[in-house]
């Protein structure tokens, strides 16, 4: 298991955003979150990804206990992550972006004096990761250029440049047209299967669920409803009606 | 720098501890209220007014003005016209300037007030001259009073008596009143607040008004007891950050005991260490930042 | 046209800055001594802008308190030259490099804890506390009187007008050419990251309190670099050096060059320390003009006076060029 959740607890004051929840996910997978709005599943990729501290529970990834530690450290460990808002560097290249998650993950923030471009292995890699995601021909653009579905898989592929073993993504087709949607999918389905992360996947579309995941999460007001194979889920008549209700 | 104390004059210091202690009260007491203006802007409208200084050392300069002529009635209502005219003068300010950059990063935020407040205080220069202005007359009028053995002033007392009356007026208004708990919600949260129909625009340009209004109160209070002179503002600047650094961020309760502890170390300090009486409330100050970052009182600071 | 187009680009950098080299070297020889001294003011200046620029243009931090590490390097050298009897340079400019490394390494831990408002309070909170020790501390500092600064001695040989002005145009192409490769090098753009969005790079293993800090403290630095050759060139220094009207100095001049170029500063300094004077001379009221100037480019020219302009005139011939095709 790559990744393995115990009693995991985050509240707000009296809202219990993450209920004491147990999980766990296995490596080479891709596992969805799903869930009504205000079920949690941001908080918890936020818990796993050090954005916030748990109030109880622990969570393990490759058993080492990674509760609490910050973010840069989780990031340093292997674990990548993206965001429903992408958080990427607007007025840096495009390659640029890619390029310091790949300086950052190789140790070389400390360079002070070569220029920037001057290292070929981590050029190349940036180029190649660019391609993965189908960014390449705008490489030199500046970032505050690039459309919206653009951004969002840039973010993706900055965390793929970390050279991850589980990648954390929230919500990676929200904001997208339908049509796009589809497409960004497929791109981030491809870079993991070809990189071989493990995935852990919030998302609202039902359809792209079903049909990319191995394993589906249910979540309701901080707790998980249920867990399965999309099938499993598929027919799961409390699951319906609280996708389609919202509330119980 | 202990050794000033000697056998005998702990005895000395204990009879002049209520001296110590009621001074540090009475620059509290101005301090609290600059505060609290400072943090009113700021935890609502989100502005650092880095200009509240400048407005801080106005309202002293105006007091003046009325202060000078003696007459004991036209110096009572000025308690009154200065804040006011402060708050307007905020107010102005707000609607003229600040709200274009709401929108933009914080650094053009904190640029726009950091001109402004060069602006106003060279401004004050320019119509009051180089030279601190000394309208001690309501000091004198008031005459002194045996308190807890020492003889004081009357009118640090009042002063002490009147920041206090306006924080517990400040409190039941946050507290007690419909518009308080809207202005509450909104430095909570705008968007949300903006969504239930709360006209943010106008509430932002009232936090301003009062904000500064409590500035320009503080001003005309501390005329009397001590001069007006160029460089308070970014004292009173300094100082009533470091009141919100200890206290928190957008708590008026923080402000308050903020406040007091900085008078109080301030009145110590400048007693027995003179020369180093600055240090101490750095130190504390950074102390605070380095153990408790929120504040005493103040709400976590977002991280992500 | 076509000379220069046939340069291939890696030699842009070295063939400018020789360029550069070469007419610093012979200005003197043409120029009188006060335009020396106003143009050793100006790459004073210049060195002072892209140390602060380090942390305000490419990694976002605004400091309204950076006089004090100017103040520091210029101090060190004068109380050690003025009181202590130190007088060879080489020893005096690495005093005022370490002093001023110690120092932003000191408060810049404090103050990058925070963020944005806090920041900046904090920088100007600690600007002014130099301010105060500056005039406290009157046996060490000499008060408000100052410290008067004799000119001292660059490997024996007296530096006055001219000599300094060599030392400052040469320090200026060394530390104009590292801030240009340190910019463009992975630790430049990590700085740059993290100024466009320091969550993404905490998510992408960057540790951003510790880059902030240290480029707080290549700022204070560079900063007190600039002091160190301050002090002699106004054979002077008062605690004035560390106000906040000070630090708004190096803020506006970067400003009026645009901190989102890398040249901008170097412009805005060299335009500052030629206006600076005529300025002064028609009118006491300095600070109004800079609030004003600073309040102005906060709310209409973001980018700065000479970046806007530089944007306005690239839209021009770039749309031009689009069209003739």
């Amino acid at each position: 298991m790559i990744l393995r959740v115990e009693d995991l607890a985050k509240y707000f004051g009296e809202v219990r955003a993450v209920d004491h929840i147990t999980f766990g996910i296995d490596s080479g997978t891709i596992t969805s979150i799903v869930g009504p709005n205000g079920a949690g599943k941001t908080t918890l990729i936020n818990l796993i990804s050090g954005a916030l501290k748990p109030d109880s529970g622990d969570i393990y990834y490759n058993n080492i206990n990674i509760k609490g530690m910050p973010p840069y450290k989780i990031s340093k460990l292997g674990i990548g992550r993206s965001f429903q808002i992408p958080h990427i560097y607007l007025n840096l290249t495009t390659l640029d972006n890619v390029l310091v998650s790949l300086y950052s993950i190789k140790g070389l923030t400390r360079s002070m004096v070569r220029d920037s471009y001057s290292f070929k292995d981590e050029l190349s890699r940036a180029e190649a990761i660019l391609n993965m995601f189908g960014l390449l021909e705008k490489k030199d653009m500046y970032v505050y250029e690039l459309p919206h579905g653009d951004r969002k898989l840039l973010d993706i592929a900055m965390a793929f440049a970390l050279n991850p073993k589980l990648v954390l993504l929230d919500e990676p087709t929200s904001g997208v047209s339908s049509r796009e949607k589809r497409r960004v999918m497929k791109i981030v389905d491809d870079a993991i299967r070809e990189q071989g992360v493990t995935a852990l996947i919030v998302e609202h579309d039902m359809d792209i669920v079903f049909s990319y995941s191995d394993k589906i999460i249910v979540m309701h007001q901080g707790k998980i409803i249920a867990e399965g194979v999309p099938d499993e889920i598929k027919g799961d008549k409390t699951v319906e009606s609280v996708l389609l209700g919202g509330e119980t | 720098m202990g050794r000033r104390v000697s056998i005998g004059g702990v005895g000395y210091l204990l009879s002049t501890l209520p001296l110590f202690i009621l001074n540090g009260l009475f620059y509290a007491a101005t301090l609290f209220l600059i505060a609290s203006g400072l943090t009113i802007i700021f935890s609502v409208a989100g502005i650092l007014n880095l200009a509240h200084g400048a407005i801080f050392m106005l309202g002293a300069y105006l007091a003046t003005l009325t202060m000078l002529t003696g007459d004991i009635r036209l110096i009572i209502i000025t308690f009154i016209i200065v804040p006011f005219i402060i708050g307007l003068i905020g107010l102005g300010i707000e609607r003229g300037l600040i709200k274009w950059v709401y929108d933009r990063e914080s650094e053009y935020q904190l640029l726009l007030t950091y001109g402004l407040s060069l602006v106003l205080a060279d401004l004050v220069r320019m119509m009051f001259g180089p030279q601190p202005i000394s309208a001690s007359f309501l000091l004198r009028e008031s005459g002194v009073i045996d308190i807890l053995g020492v003889t004081y002033p009357v009118y640090n007392l009042i002063v002490i008596v009147v920041a206090l009356f306006v924080g517990l007026l400040l409190w039941l208004f946050l507290d007690r009143t419909r518009l308080g708990w809207i202005v509450r919600a909104c430095s909570f949260d705008r968007e949300m607040s903006s969504a239930l129909g709360v006209n943010v625009g106008l509430i932002y340009a009232f936090t301003f008004f009062l904000g500064s209004a409590l500035g320009g109160l503080a001003g005309a209070l501390i005329v009397p007891s001590t001069v007006a002179m160029l460089g308070m503002d970014v004292n009173a600047l300094i100082e009533s950050f470091i009141v919100i650094v200890i206290g928190g961020l957008g708590s008026i309760r923080g402000a308050f005991i903020g406040s007091i502890i900085v008078g109080l170390v301030r009145s110590f300090g400048i007693y027995f260490f003179p020369r180093y009486e600055l240090a101490f409330i750095y130190i504390i100050m950074a102390v605070v930042l380095l153990i408790r970052p929120r504040g005493l009182f103040g709400r976590e600071y977002r991280r992500v | 046209m076509h000379i220069l187009r046939s340069i291939p680009k890696e030699y842009y950098i070295p063939i400018s800055l020789g360029l550069l080299f070469l007419f610093l070297i012979s200005f003197p020889l043409i120029a009188s001594r006060y335009l020396i001294f106003l143009l050793s003011l100006a790459l004073i200046y210049a060195i002072w802008a892209l140390g602060y620029n380090f942390l305000f243009g490419y990694t976002g931090l605004l400091s309204f308190g950076h006089a004090a590490y100017l103040g520091v390097g210029a101090y060190t050298v004068g109380l050690l030259i003025a009181r202590v009897g130190i007088k060879s340079f080489e020893i005096l400019f690495l005093a005022a490099v370490l002093t001023s490394l110690g120092i932003s390494a000191l408060i810049g831990y404090l103050c990058v804890k925070y963020t944005e408002v806090y920041f900046a309070l904090l920088t100007l909170a600690f600007g002014e506390f130099f301010y105060a020790l500056a005039f406290k501390l009157y046996d060490i500092t000499g008060g408000s009187d100052g410290v008067s600064v004799p000119y001292p001695y660059l490997f024996g040989y007296l530096m006055d007008t001219k000599l300094l002005y060599y030392v400052v145009a040469v320090l200026f192409v060394i530390l104009l050419y590292f801030a240009w490769k340190v910019v463009n090098s992975p630790f430049g753009k990590t700085l740059q990251a993290i100024r466009e969005d320091p969550v993404k790079a905490e998510f992408v293993g960057i540790h951003v309190k510790r880059y902030q800090w240290y480029s707080f403290i290549l700022s204070g630095v560079y900063s007190g670099i600039a002091g160190a050759l301050y002090a002699p060139l106004f054979a002077h220094i008062y605690p004035d050096l560390f106000h906040w009207t000070t630090s708004g100095e190096v803020l506006f001049v970067t400003l009026i060059g645009g901190h989102r170029m890398f040249l901008g500063p170097v412009l805005g300094a060299i335009i500052y320390a030629f206006l600076r004077s005529y300025i002064t001379a028609y009118t006491i009221y300095w600070p109004f003009v800079l609030g004003l100037s600073v309040a102005v480019i906060a709310l209409i020219f973001p980018n700065g006076i000479i970046g806007s302009a530089y944007s306005f005139i690239k839209e021009r011939y770039f749309s031009k060029t689009v069209v003739s095709k």
